[in-house]
């Protein structure tokens, strides 16, 4: 238990980083885990290159789904769209760095899950050979 | 261990195997999430496993002794209910998989005969969504208005205007028991006043049966659903209570199995008591899938009283 | 079944009792006030904790609670709240897990730091 809500956790979940809106987003998604009633919108904003400008989330919801995405924003600034939208269930868990228990995975992934729909909704309006 | 003064308190804590069992991480089980899913006492465990070891069949349908056997435990169940409801008869008791399909089963099978455009169906804001979905989805096919009997916001009903509320309502559908906030709902007060305006009063007995005394006769409701699984029964059997004139002009729910009379290739005749028979097909079958018996809930009644 | 909504009762006048001893940290109880005018369930939100994470600490401590919207979203809505954490008694229930149940929720406090 000791390690389950480490004070980094508590510390994303009461001070969220990128927490907010931007003023020129390129790529959104929102969504919600219905189990619980968590929300997360995750706002990118691309550079030229299709790398990850600066991104900023919004929502509300337990301190696993709020630090996740918190820690999730803080770590694909400067990503290739294309490979944020490839990240792994076990990058973020690696991230969180804490055990989570199969209960509450759904929360854990809130973030990711809306991250890669924002990016892949974002990849499909662009031209074939920009993919 | 538990360690409670009263004996016989300790003697019911005994009855629950789950609860002597520790968590993984070597904690007493304290399980306080009873209004989700009960634990179930030794009595029913054992007659499970007794049913199917000595007297399983499928019922109604053979002609030995055995499935006479099985048909006389699940018919003696549905006395037993109907007498811990104070059904009139017997046969106002419909086995159901839980509260949530009795709902269904008065939406389909009364609500789309009975309801139409003009109509009203009025519920509160307290509802689970069981006794709220099947209401939106039959008004949405009826062309009936949905309405609301507002909560406070300690979650007691509000109702000053419950008879301009109730006015064109066809249907009143109501939690006896808040499972959120846990108030209760005036069901005195409320369903005489319903049934002056002319409305059917369904009742959520989800958390109500398995807690308190509930009279159905007392209460003059016209439906009344309820979950074995809260009640410390198995998982997979509830049953509607119906006043039986109106379960007799129903027509089948969930069709095919014994509530027959004659099928051919083009058409199919209902049994004349159709209101028995029409849910004993669902049963048997759920049964056999989800590992429920007959016998179940008498033994569960016994289990749920501590003097019996 | 008298007997069942007699001890229903009086864990819920227990519970409620207990519960108020937190309400200076910030445990707050919704519903009727008093026991009577409530079946054995109980919501509640422990200052900024949210329920999922109350419920994840107390399961830790053996004490099963449930949380989230109970399947009445409307309601949450309504009151204004993205989720509770619940607990309900019934015949197996006593005093002993009542205790259980404040002594886990000081755990948590402590947990998130909460004075
Ligand atoms: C008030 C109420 N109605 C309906 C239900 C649905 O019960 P079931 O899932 O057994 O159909 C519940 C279960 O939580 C409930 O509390």
């Amino acid at each position: 238990m000791d390690d389950f809500y480490k004070e980094y956790i508590l510390d994303h979940y009461r001070n969220p980083r990128n927490f907010g809106h931007l003023e020129k987003v390129d790529a959104s998604a929102e969504d919600l885990n219905p189990l619980c009633g968590d929300t997360i919108k995750m706002e990118l904003a691309l550079d030229d290159d299709g790398r990850v400008r600066d991104v900023k989330f919004s929502g509300k919801g337990c301190a696993i789904s709020q630090a996740s995405a918190s820690m999730l924003t803080e770590s694909i600034k400067g990503m290739r769209l294309e490979d944020v939208a490839r990240l792994s269930q076990e990058a973020v868990l690696e991230n969180v760095g804490i055990g989570i228990s199969p209960t509450r995975m759904k929360c854990a992934m809130l973030g990711l899950k809306v991250l890669k729909s924002a990016a892949l909704g974002e990849m499909a309006s662009w031209p074939d050979e920009a993919r | 261990m538990i360690v409670t003064g009263d004996p016989k308190q300790a003697q019911i804590v005994a009855d629950f195997p789950i609860l002597a069992k520790p968590t993984s991480r070597g904690r007493r089980l304290v399980y306080l999430d009873s209004a989700s899913s009960s634990q179930k006492p030794r009595a029913v465990i054992d007659a499970l496993v007794h049913y199917y070891e000595n007297d399983n069949a499928n019922i109604h349908r053979g002609v030995y002794e055995l499935a006479a056997r099985a048909t006389d435990a699940f018919e003696a169940a549905r006395a037993k209910v109907a007498r811990f409801v104070n059904a009139a008869d017997t046969a106002e008791i419909v086995w159901t998989r839980n509260t949530t399909e009795a709902i269904n089963l008065v939406s389909f099978s009364w609500g789309l005969g009975n309801l139409g455009p003009g109509d009203a169906i009025l519920t509160s804001q307290l509802e689970h969504h069981s006794n709220l979905v099947p209401w939106q989805l039959l008004a949405a096919k009826t062309g009936a208005s949905l309405r609301f009997i507002p909560a406070d916001a300690n979650g007691e009903l509000q109702l000053d205007n419950l008879d301009q509320l109730l006015t064109g309502v066809k249907l009143l559908a109501l939690t006896h028991i808040s499972n959120t906030i846990g108030s209760i709902a005036p069901l005195d007060v409320i369903v005489p006043r319903a049934h002056a305006a002319g409305a059917v009063v369904l009742v959520d007995a989800a958390q109500s049966v398995p807690h308190m005394p509930v009279d159905v006769q007392a209460l003059d409701v016209d439906f009344l659903a309820a979950s074995g699984h809260k009640m410390c029964g198995p998982t997979g059997i509830g049953f509607l209570y119906g006043k039986r004139a109106l379960l007799e002009a129903m027509p089948p729910f969930l069709t095919g199995g014994d509530m027959i009379k004659r099928v051919s290739y083009e058409t199919t005749s209902y049994n004349d008591a159709a209101v028995e028979v029409r849910s004993r097909h669902q049963q048997h079958r759920r049964r056999d899938r989800l590992g429920c018996c007959g016998r179940l809930p008498p033994r569960s009644r016994d289990g749920l009283d501590p003097r019996a | 079944m008298d007997w069942i909504r007699a001890h229903d009762l009086r864990l819920t006048a227990y519970a409620l009792d207990a519960l108020r001893t937190l309400s200076s940290r910030g445990l707050a109880v919704y519903g009727p006030a008093r026991a009577e005018d409530r079946g054995g369930v109980i919501s509640f939100n422990f200052a900024d904790i949210h329920a999922h994470d109350l419920a994840s600490i107390l399961d830790i401590e053996g004490v099963c609670v449930r949380a989230g919207h109970h399947c009445t979203m409307p309601l949450m809505e309504k009151m204004g709240w993205p989720a509770t954490a619940r607990a309900s008694f019934y015949l197996y229930n006593t005093e002993e897990d009542i205790d259980a149940l404040i002594l886990a929720l000081e755990k948590a406090a402590t947990v998130f730091g909460i004075a």
